[in-house]
């Protein structure tokens, strides 16, 4: 399908994985994060569905995947709530790199995870994922200029603290 | 050092550091996710349906709680028909007291006596007045069980307080009988009215005689 395509049946997809994400964990939180996972995959495999019902199909299945992942690593981590469960650090996989590198990423890991929570997911869908202001504004149901404000409030905040440890020459 | 370049390539959305798969699992996934979803919703909406039960039992066992108390309430708030043939309250309770007194005390110790006053209609049903004064005999000489019959309005009751208020003070200087009646009147309204009617009715019966007696010395003369 389209790409303009998604801005328009993004709201509805939306609507639908939340409503599966709170039928599941009863938390409005949960559910935006499970909407946010299910959409941001969903966006990255647009292009290689056939029709809207698929969309809307995969999307279900997506969120439902979620769900489950989510309460397995909550399940895994009891003593954390879901958000930090979410949030958790991935371990560095580049082993090709140099530990210099590594350290750098962490670093990077780090000051990514002190943003605030709306914050920090839409830095995710930005730095992880790729996507522009306009697109999480689709999937995150957040004003345009909001997105990119509070992007840019992250942005600010992440190279703060990497020049505090060091990290930035001045 | 390629150490800036990383930053700003991070910080342009350009770098991405978690290597996640974010193509789309396979159709056995989702498949699989999917029975698992429904699996992990049954499990945790089942203790719900457990619970359920147990809710319902409690509220049931509230509502007939509430219901109870509430009749109860209404059952005391009712006024309830004294019995023609018992003594009445007024009586019993101060039986009771003279009796509970007596059991307590040394019958050599001089007993006091309450006076105990009560409506038959309910609301406020007793008032212990000050101890007024030693009167160990003085039940003796009041109206007793014989008398109950004619208590049964409420004009009849107040009628007996008032003797028995009477007989009370009757040894007392007029100074302190009259303070004391004005006591109960000031913080009784009801008898008031009562004791106005009852003056008001023995003027009326005395100015009545009087004019019946001016009638018949005018006859006679």
């Amino acid at each position: 399908m389209k790409p303009y395509e998604f801005s328009r049946l993004a709201p509805a997809l939306r609507t639908r994985a939340i409503t599966i994400g709170l039928s599941f964990f009863e938390q409005q939180e949960a559910a935006e994060d499970v909407a946010q996972e299910a959409l941001i995959r969903l966006w990255k495999a647009w292009d290689t569905l056939p029709s809207p019902k698929d969309a809307e199909q995969l999307a279900v299945s997506l969120a439902k995947r979620e769900c489950v992942n989510l309460y397995r690593k909550e399940q895994r981590r009891p003593h954390t709530s879901l958000s930090s469960a979410q949030e958790q650090v991935h371990p560095a996989s580049h082993s090709s790199h140099s530990i210099e590198e590594n350290e750098l990423a962490e670093a990077i890991r780090q000051a990514a995870h002190t943003l605030p929570r709306t914050e920090a997911r839409l830095w995710r869908m930005f730095a992880e994922a790729g996507m522009k202001a306009g697109e999480i504004s689709l999937i995150t149901d957040i004003n345009v200029r909001s997105v990119s404000s509070m992007l840019s409030h992250a942005r600010k905040h992440i190279f703060k603290i990497l020049k505090e440890g060091g990290y930035i020459d001045e | 050092m390629n150490k800036k370049r990383i930053i700003d390539d991070y910080l342009a959305g350009k770098h991405p550091l978690e290597y996640e798969e974010w193509e789309l699992p396979t159709a056995e996934e989702l498949t699989h996710a999917e029975e698992e979803y429904d699996r992990l919703l049954a499990e945790r909406r089942e203790p719900k349906r457990r619970t359920l039960p147990l809710i319902l039992k409690w509220a049931t066992a509230a509502a007939v709680v509430a219901a109870v108390v509430i009749l109860g309430t209404w059952r005391t708030n009712t006024p309830q028909p004294m019995p023609p043939n018992d003594m009445p309250k007024v009586q019993a309770e101060a039986t009771e007291d003279t009796t509970r007194r007596n059991r307590k005390h040394n019958t050599l110790k001089p007993q006091t006596q309450h006076v105990v006053f009560s409506h038959a209609t309910g609301g406020k049903k007793k008032r212990h007045m000050p101890v007024i004064k030693e009167a160990p005999n003085a039940m003796d000489s009041l109206p007793l069980v014989n008398d109950s019959v004619m208590l049964a309005t409420t004009a009849d009751s107040l009628n007996f307080y008032l003797t028995k208020i009477e007989k009370e003070m009757e040894n007392i200087e007029d100074s302190l009988y009259m303070e004391g009646i004005a006591h109960l009147m000031e913080v009784d309204a009801r008898l008031q009215r009562v004791v106005n009617r009852l003056v008001g009715k023995q003027v009326e019966t005395a100015m009545q005689s009087k004019a019946s007696v001016d009638t018949i010395l005018i006859i006679t003369f």
